[in-house]
């Protein structure tokens, strides 16, 4: 009565130029 | 914290939006170590989480936690 895959933490940043980006 | 699409996004509002340069995409792991610091925790305190819930011995996750504790915090996310 199982856990969850593990990732390590991340934390991402997208600037705003990144943001941004027919 | 927003949930956008499925993606645990960190939204700078007020006077943040100009210290932090966009927003700070989290994935689950991170989420769940977010979430838990809506108050105060130890290092010890969310490392024992993470190994509960997640498929992780509590000394990787704690070396984890730390480093994405300092990497939010590199991001001025966190106040310590």
């Amino acid at each position: 009565t199982k856990k969850l895959p593990y990732q390590p933490p991340t934390a991402t940043l997208v600037t705003r130029e990144q943001e941004v980006r027919g | 914290m927003q949930n956008v699409g499925g993606e645990s996004l960190l939204v700078p509002i007020g006077a943040r939006v100009v210290d932090v340069n966009g927003i700070i995409v989290l994935n689950d792991t991170a989420r769940c170590v977010w979430e838990l610091l809506a108050q105060e925790r130890s290092v010890d305190e969310l490392a024992s989480a993470v190994a509960e819930k997640f498929d992780v011995d509590f000394a990787n996750a704690r070396v984890d936690v730390q480093t994405f504790l300092d990497e939010i915090a590199h991001l001025q996310a966190l106040q310590s």
